[in-house]
């Protein structure tokens, strides 16, 4: 087969290559542009007209950072919330959509469709009720209950992401660890899990990415300085200054979104499809 | 070993009813295959055996232990499922060892029962591969493997060659009946495929409906149909049936062409079905006029598809002359190999 045919005509695809673009330089113009900003100096950050590219690099704004003593703090809490979140999203969320997909129960559509549902209200609508909840049990700032409410947030796609794995997985691969003399948890444990690793990681990176970037849940239930994320320390950096500092404050975005983009990075390998090819005949 | 005894085994999912109950004795050592078109439950009565699915009523034995509620690993019996059932992330060594391994037995015990099983199956070269880098027969194989391995009183099989290609189904058709005259292992063998059932069982179990239309050795099933059921089901191509009526010890068809009848059932006077397989049709001048429509010639033997009026027949001719399309041919039935059904209820008269 010839280069032309397998590649289509190269004028023919034109306007999807421009298309491409035109979005990437919408989705990656403000990253490059936070990138750039954060190895300016301020006052080359703030310059106008403004610059592209750093004229004299500079990583005094990354040191900056470093140097900052409640960094490391807020580092800590961003990940132990996040971490936290996502582990206990999965913990229930593997059983329950284990459970969902394997088992038939009356009202089993209804309790899912429940389930569903109340990852459709908005979590803003349940901020007050929440507080003054928190407030009068005297659970404010504490960051096992951040935690919880973070997980909270991303259980109900956990469960229908997980369901819908697991449901992938044909069920007689289950009938035969039965025969082999495997137990429920055995199963889960031996057979589901690994199969369905793609599609952990996948679950997992989505809620890292949501619980990570959460700003209000933290600012609202957790105001103590002591129990803030990189998020909130973010915004604080914005309206506590008095002369904000831009190159600072990029070089801060960029340190706060690495974590995400670096776990993009190693979980990308499990998410080859074809994991299950060859368990039976397609 | 053990013998297998299902006595009035039922299944109902909610009010619907799959098997009637159904009461079957498979022996010690026995090659017994279920056998019937999809939806006849053969399936659903293998997992039940194997305690994948709740009995609804009646009781199953394994080695004279009643298993009605005994859970799948207890039964002490190994399945091979149709499409393979490999456990994928696993190698072959693995997939062949896992249930050694959730027993916990020890490393050197997993390796001897794998190396073993792998020896008969001829997989010792395979074993570090992953299921996605072996064909369809070795895959086979593995899920064969994974079965030994577990030294198990019976082995059940669900369709397993059903995702094999012609050519390899029938080699492993002759691979799974010597493991068995090796091993000697109480075996069920579910399958929609007669000539498998034919060429592999002891002992045929013929199902339709949830209910057991016969059970009976290969040839006792060919020769003695019960019923019309069984006379269509086995034998290929399928028995010819033929309406009409005994009247003075003939066979009128609906047309008034005479057939010969059994010497047996010359004194009956009714409507009736007259069954005769196609390699039971032989040409003769005096037989009944047929139209040929299609020839089809495969070697060893030649296959006719000819009308008699509005009713098509199948005839299988062993000789080297081949009728053409259009042509009349004339065909007498082998009085000794036909069977006459009645016209009520199919049951076999003859």
């Amino acid at each position: 087969m010839s280069a032309a045919m397998s590649s289509g005509r190269p004028s023919g695809r034109f306007p999807a290559i421009l298309l491409s673009f035109v979005f990437a330089v919408i989705v990656l113009g403000p990253v490059a542009w936070a990138l750039a900003t954060s190895f300016k100096t301020e006052v080359e950050a703030v310059a106008v007209p403004p610059t592209l590219w750093p004229s004299t690099a500079t990583l005094e704004n990354y040191l900056k950072v470093f140097r900052d003593q409640s960094f490391l703090r807020d580092f800590w809490n961003s990940v132990a919330y996040s971490v936290g979140a996502v582990a206990l999203a999965l913990l229930v969320g593997i059983p329950a959509g284990y459970a969902a997909a394997r088992f038939s129960f009356k009202g089993k559509r209804a309790l899912m469709l429940t389930i569903l549902a109340t990852s459709m209200v908005p979590g803003v609508a349940l901020l007050v009720p929440t507080f003054y909840l928190l407030d009068s049990i005297g659970l404010l700032n504490s960051g096992i209950v951040v935690t919880i409410i973070l997980s909270a947030r991303i259980i109900p796609q956990t469960v229908w992401f997980i369901a819908n794995f697991v449901e992938a997985v044909p069920v007689e691969i289950e009938d035969s660890a039965f025969m082999d003399g495997a137990n429920r948890f055995q199963i889960i444990w031996n057979l589901i899990l690994p199969l369905i690793r793609p599609g952990i990681a996948a679950v997992a990176t989505i809620g890292i990415v949501t619980t990570w970037n959460d700003y209000i849940t933290v600012a609202v239930f957790a105001p103590d300085v002591a129990k803030r994320t990189l998020q909130v320390a973010l915004v604080n950096q914005v309206f506590d200054a008095v002369g904000i500092s831009w190159s600072y404050m990029m070089a801060f975005v960029v340190i706060a979104s690495m974590p995400v983009i670096l776990m993009f990075g190693l979980v990308q390998k499990w998410f080859i499809s074809g994991l299950t090819a060859g368990a039976v005949k397609g | 070993m053990a013998n297998v005894e299902l006595k009035a085994v039922r299944k109902t999912y909610g009010t619907a009813p799959v098997i009637h109950g159904v009461t079957v004795d498979i022996r010690d050592g026995e090659f017994v295959t279920l056998v019937g078109p999809s939806g006849c439950g053969k399936s659903t009565l293998l997992r039940m055996i194997a305690g994948l699915e709740d009995i609804s009523g009646g009781e199953i034995q394994i080695g004279g232990r009643t298993v009605n509620s005994v859970p799948p690993k207890e039964r002490d019996i190994a399945m091979v499922f149709q499409n393979y059932a490999l456990y994928p992330h696993m190698t072959v060594a693995e997939n062949m060892g896992f249930s050694l391994k959730l027993k916990k037995a020890p490393r050197e015990q997993r390796e001897a029962g794998v190396g073993r099983a792998a020896e008969i199956l001829s997989l010792t070269k395979l074993l570090d591969r992953y299921p996605r880098e072996l064909s369809g027969g070795q895959r086979q194989r593995v899920a064969m493997g994974r079965a030994i391995v577990r030294n198990p009183q019976v082995f059940l099989f669900d369709e397993p060659l059903s995702n094999l290609d012609a050519k390899l189904r029938v080699q492993m058709r002759t691979e799974i009946k010597e493991l068995h005259q090796r091993l000697k292992t109480t075996t069920v063998y579910v399958t929609h495929d007669q000539v498998e059932a034919m060429t592999m069982a002891d002992k045929i179990v013929v199902m339709h409906d949830g209910i057991v239309e016969q059970v009976g050795a290969p040839l006792e099933l060919y020769n003695h149909p019960a019923n019309m059921f069984v006379a269509g089901f086995i034998g290929s191509p399928a028995m010819n049936f033929l309406k009409g009526r005994c009247e003075r010890g003939r066979f009128l068809l609906e047309d008034g062409s005479a057939l010969a009848l059994p010497a047996s059932l010359e004194h009956l006077s009714s409507d009736a079905v007259y069954g005769v397989r196609p390699e039971h049709l032989v040409r003769s001048d005096d037989g009944l006029p047929l139209t040929v429509a299609v020839v089809e010639p495969t070697g060893a033997e030649t296959q006719v598809i000819a009308r008699h009026g509005s009713q098509s027949i199948v005839c299988i001719f062993r000789d080297s002359v081949l009728p053409q399309p259009g042509e009349t041919i004339r065909v007498r039935p082998d009085v000794s190999r036909v069977h006459v059904f009645s016209e009520r209820d199919g049951r076999r008269l003859s």
